[in-house]
Order: structure tokens, then sequence, then C-alpha cells
């Protein structure tokens, strides 16, 4: 749940990218972290294997300017995509404002996007929540790779009830700021009164 | 003390409230800062040399290294373990869970030993514990005519 701060005027939300190990959840955030000016975001934190894998979170604080005189702070969360790091996904997922999912559209991730999407539903659950609580979005990424699923296909297997989708070429910045727009305005709009 | 339910609401007067609370703390300890973290990894309040430090990135690194210590006394058998201690050559952390499940951090240097700290600590737990109590409302905490603005934020 958003904490909102009336002493100092300040809106808290947290957003965890969520998904299938190596589809591109850090690089969203690496190209986040490079394009905003920096007195808009916080230094980029990242828990990460010897290999650059994503071993327990990586960290990104935003703040995006103010909506009705309150300062709105949005902390970009990852998680790791890795199937036996679920202890650490679980753990992420607490106070949970917002979820980005991104997908790695390359054919042959095909069953492991389904089964991070059942994960994501699974650690949810853990918290007494289902998607339908959570405002969340889609992300197609890896547009630019060869063998690719289509949009349809992958909108038809991931996306049943029709929730924002954004293709996406993450290590270019394609849909990158897209996704994150969609995601601030549906936890913002979950809010508002 | 019952756990509680609902929303955490960050009032004027109790954020007043805790912010003496824990600068009392901060000052009797002269720490380097005292955070209150929720559970979501988000600051609630920060007393002590706060402009000094990336308060946001160690809110979110100190309650994933807490939430972390749970799920391992989980798997030892253990309920929970309540505190942890991470012990530097000039800086040292000590983080307790509130009744709430946000957690107190104390970041302190040489000057203060662990014991002190934990003392210390330990007794303003009592105080803390029912302030922030008092904030959780079943009430939703709303933003009235937000989605109007926030086009304005790209």
């Amino acid at each position: 749940m958003a904490l909102i701060n009336y002493a100092t005027r300040e809106v808290n939300c947290k957003i965890v990218y969520y998904g299938t190990g190596l589809g591109g959840k850090t690089t969203n955030l690496e190209f986040i972290h490079k394009q905003v000016p920096p007195h808009v975001r916080g230094e980029m934190v990242n828990l990460a294997t010897p290999t650059e894998r994503t071993l327990y979170f990586d960290f990104l604080s935003l703040d995006l300017g103010s909506v009705q005189g309150f300062k709105t702070r949005f902390a970009l969360y990852t998680v790791p995509g890795q199937v036996e790091y679920n202890a650490s996904r679980k753990l992420i997922l607490n106070g949970v404002d917002g979820i980005v999912f991104v997908a790695d559209s390359q054919q042959s991730r095909w069953s492991d996007n389904l089964a991070s999407m059942q994960n994501m539903v699974d650690n949810l659950a853990e918290y007494g929540l289902n998607p339908d609580d959570v405002p969340w979005v889609l992300q197609l990424n890896k547009r630019d790779l060869p063998d690719i699923s289509s949009l349809d296909e992958l909108k038809h297997a991931l996306n049943p009830k029709g929730i924002p989708t954004f293709p996406a070429i993450a290590h270019q910045g394609h849909g990158v700021f897209d996704t994150l727009k969609a995601v601030s305005r549906a936890v913002l709009a979950r809010l508002s009164g | 003390m019952a756990k509680p339910s609902g929303n955490l609401v960050l009032t004027e007067a109790g954020v007043h409230a805790l912010n003496a609370l824990t600068g009392k703390l901060q000052q009797e300890i002269q720490a380097r800062a005292v955070l209150l973290i929720e559970k979501s990894g988000q600051i609630i309040t920060a007393q002590g040399q706060t402009s000094t430090l990336d308060t946001l990135s160690l809110a979110a690194l100190i309650s994933g290294s807490f939430a972390s210590t749970k799920a391992l006394a989980r798997l030892l058998g253990e309920k929970h373990f309540k505190t942890l201690f991470q012990q530097g050559k000039s800086e040292s952390i000590f983080v307790v869970q509130l009744e709430t499940t946000d957690t107190l951090a104390v970041i302190f240097g040489p000057q203060a030993t662990i014991g002190l700290v934990k003392f210390k600590t330990m007794q303003a737990l009592d105080n803390i514990n029912a302030q922030i109590l008092a904030l959780y409302t079943n009430k939703k905490p709303t933003l009235s005519n937000l989605s109007q603005s926030i086009d304005n934020l790209f």
C-alpha cells in the first residue's frame, strides 16, 4: 500500500519489475537511471552475482514531481528472475503498489514466461493478493531479436484480461518509459478518491 | 500488543510524535541516524545526519536485509529473529522489528557501545510501537482528484 505522508506531503509508491531470468528487468532500470537527470533519481543499487545476474534485487528511487501538492516518489525494484531465488522474489513483493511484468519475447522462453507469471500469482497470494488487486502492466521485451513470438500470441497467453501492454527493446530504451508511465499512472489512479 | 490491521497513514501529528521519539533516541546515543522503515522498504521518518546519507537506498537495503533474516529464522524453525546487528569498523547498524513488522534501524559510530544502543533502543521501543500502531487505520488513504494531475508528471 502506498505510503502517504501528510507531514512531509509525500506519496511513496513501490513498483516491482517481475519476470523470467534474463528477461530485461535490470536493463529497464539501468536505462531509466541513465536517462533521467540526477536530481530526480537516487543512485542505482545492484545486488548481483559475480556474473551480474540479480541475486536479491536492484533498487532505484525516482521523484516524479508533484500532484495535488504531494511530491510523488517511486521506489523501483527488480526481482531475481532465476527459478531458485523464489524466496527473494516473495520478500520483494511485500508492500508492492504496482507491477511491471517483463516477458521475454523469444519463442525459446515461452514456457519460462508462463511459469514466471504463475509464480507471480502464487507469490502475490502469499500476501493475500491476486493480480486484480494490484495495478500491473505487461512489457513484451526483446522485440529486436529473431525467432520471437508475435505480440498477439504473447498477449493471448500472458494477458487475457487486456491490461496495458508495451512492446519493448529495453537495451535501446524502446518502450521503457511508456511502461513506467503506464504503471505509475495506474498506481496513482488507484490512490485517487 | 495486537497486530495492526489496515494501512499506515502518516498524519502530521503522528509524524511529529514519531520524530520526537526517534529524535530523542538519536540524541541519547549520539547515533549517526535513526530510521523508521515501513515493511515495504520506504522511509517513515529519519533523524540525525540524514543529509549525508542516502536514506532511501539504506531503507530499501536494511528492509531487504531484515526480511532475509526473518525468512532465515523460519528455515531454522525459529518464529523470528527480532533484531539484527551489523558491526563495522567505524559504522554499525542495529535493527529491531516493531510490533507492526515495520523496522527501526539505528546507525551509530564507535562513540556508542552496542550494549548502550540495544538498551536505549529497547527502552524506546514501547512508545514507538504504541505511536506507530495508532497510525494504522482501516480507512484506505486517498488523495482526491489525483488522476487529473497525473499526466502532468510526464
